[in-house]
């Protein structure tokens, strides 16, 4: 799926094929059918660039966002997901949580 | 807050119409009950069912459901610029005119697709094949069927009697003029629906109170809000209205940041949900968010009544919708709005907020389903409610008050 990614963040791009899902209930779901420990490699590898990573996306406005920067920007999005895993919760789902397949989702915009 | 060996009914000393007996379990398993909340809470209140922006130019329009009315409503702009509601029904034979749930009427209006009948932007009746056989049809009196639709800050309110003797700000009350702008920068950004085995009335006292979030969130966001100072999380500030109510939840604002909360601070991309000292003041809000100037603050509850919260933050907003199916099933439409991020920074930190508040939200949910399993075994006749839950039992009583009163 990768339209390109940058040189710099290389290293990163092995996450692509799993973690750069485009829908945001895409990200959860994938959050919860990962294990803690392929949650962690993900959030372990992303943490260590966080702010490499964060400059160079801050460095565009959100409309001018070039295609090859997409996929690293979908990495991100789903790191918000795997953080709650690691740093709040400690487990990829919540303990005591409503059946996420009963939700019947409208939208979610996609950017 | 009141000491364990102190004043331990403050909120009701300032509100003793609201009182501290015990509550009956009624009002939440009988059908009967809920028929009547169906005819005098339902069919007399203003109804949100939407935002202006779902139907900005002429001809725009959104169909919603409305369980409780057993109708849909059909809201869309006229070729005028009017905002009007109307029954999503044809005056011929009951079938709904508007087939998809939004779209613009301008080119087609809207054509019946049993028999074809058409109907304008205006809902005036356009059309009507083979139309001399309909003896003694008047066109001009075969319009769509309306309902009233009045607009207060962005939200779309539409009420089953077309000419309601409550005009809507009488209705909005104390806060209408409290939220002036507040709304009007946020866009719609997520939504999703699910239906739930609970009456309507039991995940709207859930939102009003802080004492589950030790217990429901204790392995999720609890730490956010609760601390060492206020482990049961009390609500410095309650504000309970003639039919609406607000509540805020302070932050705990001395816990070290998590990594990702200091990052979304450094890049503004934070909102209040999130707690961090750069978004938790009032500064820029209008007097009805934060009404008492909680000063270590992340954001109130809003119960609009009857059927909607919102959660009101900095930066953003979440509207939760509870239409009561039966008396024991509710759907909940969630809808998530956010100021538009300018940077990749701001987005990416919108996405913790939406993530963080979709598994709250499920741990809410999650308990409800058993709580109105137990009301109704029969085994628990009342509900001792806390002072600190207050405002429930201020929502239970003004629902009561409508179903016996009917005002």
């Amino acid at each position: 799926m990768s339209a390109g990614f940058p040189e710099q963040f290389r290293d990163l791009e092995r996450f692509a094929a799993t973690w750069a899902i485009v829908s945001r209930h895409g990200r959860y779901q994938h959050r919860v059918r990962s294990t803690m420990d392929e949650v962690r490699e993900f959030y372990d590898a992303i943490t260590s660039r966080l702010e490499a990573i964060m400059k160079y996306l801050n460095r565009v406005g959100l409309a001018e966002l070039p295609a090859s920067d997409r996929t690293l920007l979908y990495l991100m999005l789903a790191y918000m997901e795997a953080s709650r895993a690691v740093e709040v919760i400690g487990a990829t789902e919540v303990h005591w949580g409503f059946d996420s397949s009963r939700l019947k989702i409208i939208d979610g915009a996609e950017l | 807050m009141a000491a364990a060996t102190g004043v331990n009914y403050e909120w009701a000393a300032r509100y003793p119409e609201v009182g501290t007996k015990p509550l009956p379990v009624t009002p939440y398993i009988s059908p009967e009950y809920f028929e009547a909340e169906r005819q005098r809470v339902f069919r007399r209140c203003w109804l949100i069912v939407g935002r202006v922006d779902e139907a900005e130019k002429p001809g725009d329009f959104f169909v919603r459901d409305m369980p409780p009315l057993d109708t849909s409503a059909l809201v869309v702009r006229g070729d005028d610029g009017k905002l009007r509601a109307f029954h999503n029904m044809c005056k011929h034979r009951g079938n709904q005119v508007a087939a998809t749930p939004r779209g613009n009427a301008c080119e087609a209006g809207f054509p019946c697709l049993f028999h074809g009948w058409t109907y304008d932007t205006q809902g005036r009746l356009a059309y009507v094949p083979d139309e001399q056989f309909f003896v003694g049809l008047d066109r001009s009196r075969t319009g769509l069927m309306p309902m009233a639709c009045e607009v207060w800050e962005g939200f779309v309110f539409v009420h089953s009697d077309p000419a309601p003797s409550q005009p809507l700000t009488d209705f909005i009350g104390e806060i209408r003029t409290t939220y002036d702008g507040y709304f009007s920068t946020m866009k719609r950004v997520s939504g999703y629906q699910f239906d739930m085995n609970i009456n309507w009335k039991v995940f709207i006292d859930v939102s009003v109170e802080g004492c589950h979030a030790a217990y429901v969130h204790g392995n999720n966001i609890a730490r956010q809000f609760t601390g060492t100072e206020n482990p049961f999380l009390h609500l410095p500030s309650k504000r309970l209205y003639k039919l609406h109510r607000t509540v805020s939840i302070p932050a705990d604002l001395s816990r070290e940041p998590r990594p990702l909360e200091g990052l979304s601070h450094k890049y503004n991309a934070a909102t209040s949900y999130t707690p961090t000292q750069a978004k938790n003041t009032a500064e820029g809000l209008p007097p009805g968010v934060n009404p008492d100037r909680v000063p270590s603050w992340a954001f109130d509850i809003l119960s609009l009544f009857p059927n909607m919260v919102m959660l009101t933050a900095k930066g953003t907003y979440i509207t939760m919708t509870f239409w009561p199916l039966s008396v024991n099933r509710t759907r909940v439409d969630v809808v998530f709005y956010m100021d538009p991020a300018k940077t990749l920074g701001e987005r990416v930190g919108q996405e913790y907020t939406i993530a963080m508040m979709r598994d709250v939200i499920r741990e809410d949910a999650d308990t409800l389903e058993p709580v109105q399993r137990g009301l109704e075994s029969g085994a628990l006749t009342e509900i001792p409610f806390s002072d600190e839950e207050i405002a429930c039992r201020h929502f239970y009583l003004t629902v009561d008050r409508m179903v016996k009163n009917g005002k």
